[in-house]
């Protein structure tokens, strides 16, 4: 890999396309997924991030485009757990075999050590299991198992899909301090989940995808802040007031059930100062920010009525 | 690469209970009945001189009995395949090792290897055995007869051919239970229908895979029915290039 390493965790699709039947569920979709961070991968049910990931990962064949990893093809890769790890599917394991033999039959094949496969299984908590059959697993230690299948090349790019299906509280603390210790160590880590919470506070930037399409690849701040469901909360002595003022300065004034104002489209300095200007005495000014689950219903459900819209004339 | 994967796949051969047990009672449950028969046949004094000239003391070794452990091994042969598939743990082969040929191939040489040791120890078990028990009826040959060693390595080799067709078949059907009925068609159903449709199917018998087992094995020479030792081995080949040929096809052309 002599003057690679500057790709080295660097996963990218360009126009990438799959085309089952009629239906397609990846549509000319180009990312980039880069080193040092966390990136979520989002989208509804069926929007095409399973069938993505199999294709970056050599399983799934494009229609049309490529994917790279490292800046090559999945399937020219020649230590391929040493430059991406990837979970799919937890339940991808022979049930009659040890969790210990499932990640040796996979350490095996490059030559990793059965020092390594103690340590990924140390590392995700199976230590107790090892010798257990996998058939009788939860879906959560599954989910552990899978992780750990993942980590043993210790590659610079990590691709899960909905890793914390399953996990308990603290299984999801564990992945969630793990996803970012190694995006902190460098590496590039690609996750997706539908959940929302958990994904705010684990990714430092997102791509999400509707229908196979690219709905956004930005900065998590950035996509909450462009939520229009981030607004400024003013509660005063004369709410009707301030109300028609800053209506008359361009604002979008809603009141909340206890007379407080929400106001949009106007900062929260410039409602101070309209108020101070009318004469009205503020008692609460607070700026309420999105969640990403706001911001990622918005994003989505004008994805979904741009698509039904266009839908039935393509 | 290539190491890696065939050490991959020995491991995870022998890591299911399918192979641990199923395999030693197949095999088993075949010497049994493979030999147990010779007990009851007549002494050599007891037979006329036609029952002395079709009696076959290394070919019959692989009649009867050894067919059991014969349908044990092909059926294993798809479940190695289908067992992956069914799970979806060939995602994960698959990601370890892009170049899914690579993995066909290291299957087929993890599978028809363990298949050909296993059956050449138990078809030259069978036949020590049958012609111990037969030596007191003055019946026994030795492995330097004619034809005998040829027998001896026929069946094992026959069993490392059958391990390798289960396979083939596998991988391109998927499913267990298709892949186990398209076997289980090809070793069994053939037979039958050639068998029912007596002489006017002698041409299609000779490529059916018991009466190439036959072929391999009888040291009383061939019939219409019944290749010679060369063409069966021929047919066993013929039967290879295009199983393994078709899954070779498949494997890299399909998703996972
Ligand atoms: N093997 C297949 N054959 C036919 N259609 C498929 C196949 N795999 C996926 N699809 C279709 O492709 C689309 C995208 O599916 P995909 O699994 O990638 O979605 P997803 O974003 O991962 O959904 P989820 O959030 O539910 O996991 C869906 O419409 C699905 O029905
Ligand atoms: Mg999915």
């Amino acid at each position: 890999m002599a003057g690679g390493a500057s790709l080295d965790g660097m996963i990218e699709t360009h126009e990438l396309t799959k085309r089952y039947g009629s239906t397609t569920a990846v549509d000319r979709l180009s990312l980039v997924v880069k080193p040092g961070r966390v990136t979520g991968f989002l989208g509804p049910n069926g929007s095409g991030k399973s069938t993505t990931l199999r294709m970056i990962l050599g399983l799934a064949h494009p229609t049309g485009g490529h994917a790279l990893v490292g800046g090559r093809p999945y399937s020219e890769l020649r230590r391929p757990l040493h430059e991406v790890g990837a979970m799919l599917d937890p339940g991808a394991v022979h049930p009659g075999r040890t969790a210990r033999d499932h990640l040796r039959s996979i350490a095996l094949t490059t030559g990793i050590s059965a020092a390594r496969v103690g340590a990924v299984l140390e590392l995700t908590g199976l230590t107790p299991v090892a010798r257990r059959r996998v058939g009788g697993f939860s879906l959560g230690m599954r989910q552990r198992l899978g992780i750990a299948a993942a980590l043993l090349g210790d590659p610079p790019a990590v691709i899960l899909d909905e890793p914390v299906n399953g996990l308990d509280p603290e299984g999801i603390q564990w992945i969630r301090n793990l996803l970012r210790g190694m995006a902190a160590e460098g590496r590039a880590v690609l996750v997706s989940s539908h959940l929302m919470t958990e994904m705010e506070q684990t990714a430092d930037h997102l791509i999400v995808i509707g229908r196979g399409r690219l709905i956004a690849d930005t900065g998590m701040a950035e996509f909450v802040r462009g939520a229009s469901r981030t607004d400024v909360l003013v509660r005063v002595d004369d709410p009707g007031r301030l109300a028609s003022v800053l209506v008359g300065a361009g604002g979008d004034v809603a009141s909340e059930a206890d007379g407080a104002l929400a106001v949009r489209g106007l900062a929260p300095r410039r409602i101070g100062d309209l108020a101070a200007r009318a004469d009205v005495a503020v008692h609460e000014l607070a700026v309420r920010r999105a969640t990403l689950e706001q911001a990622y219903f918005e994003a989505t459900e004008n994805a979904v009525e741009y698509r039904a819209g266009d839908g039935g004339r393509r | 690469m290539m190491r890696g994967a065939m050490a991959s796949e020995w491991l995870k051969l022998r890591s299911v209970n399918s192979m641990r047990v199923t395999l030693p009672l197949a095999c088993a449950a075949s010497f049994v009945l493979a030999v147990a028969p010779f007990a009851s046949d007549p002494a050599r004094s007891a037979m006329s001189a036609a029952q002395l000239a079709r009696y076959d003391a290394a070919g019959y070794c692989y009649s009867g009995g050894f067919l059991i452990v014969v349908l044990a091994v092909g059926v294993l042969g798809t479940l190695s395949a289908t067992s992956e598939y069914g799970s979806g743990l060939i995602g994960t082969t698959f990601l370890a090792v892009p170049r899914r040929r690579a993995v066909l191939a290291a299957k087929a040489a993890v599978v028809g290897g363990a298949a050909l040791l296993v059956g050449l120890v138990l078809s030259l078990a069978t036949f020590l055995t049958a012609q111990r028990m037969l030596a007191g009826k003055h019946l026994a040959v030795g492995l330097g007869d004619p034809g005998a060693a040829r027998a001896v390595a026929g069946a094992g080799a026959f069993l490392a051919v059958t391990a390798l067709a289960g396979l083939a078949i596998g991988i391109v059907l998927r499913r267990a239970t298709a892949a186990t009925a398209a076997f289980l068609g090809l070793y069994v159903g053939a037979n039958l229908v050639t068998g029912a449709l007596g002489g006017a199917a002698d041409a299609a018998g000779r490529w059916t895979p018991l009466q190439i087992l036959k072929g391999l094995t009888s040291t009383r020479g061939a019939s219409a029915a019944l290749p010679g030792p060369t063409a069966a081995a021929l047919e066993c080949l013929a039967y290879l290039v295009v199983l393994l040929g078709l899954a070779a096809l498949v494997i890299g052309r399909r998703d996972v």
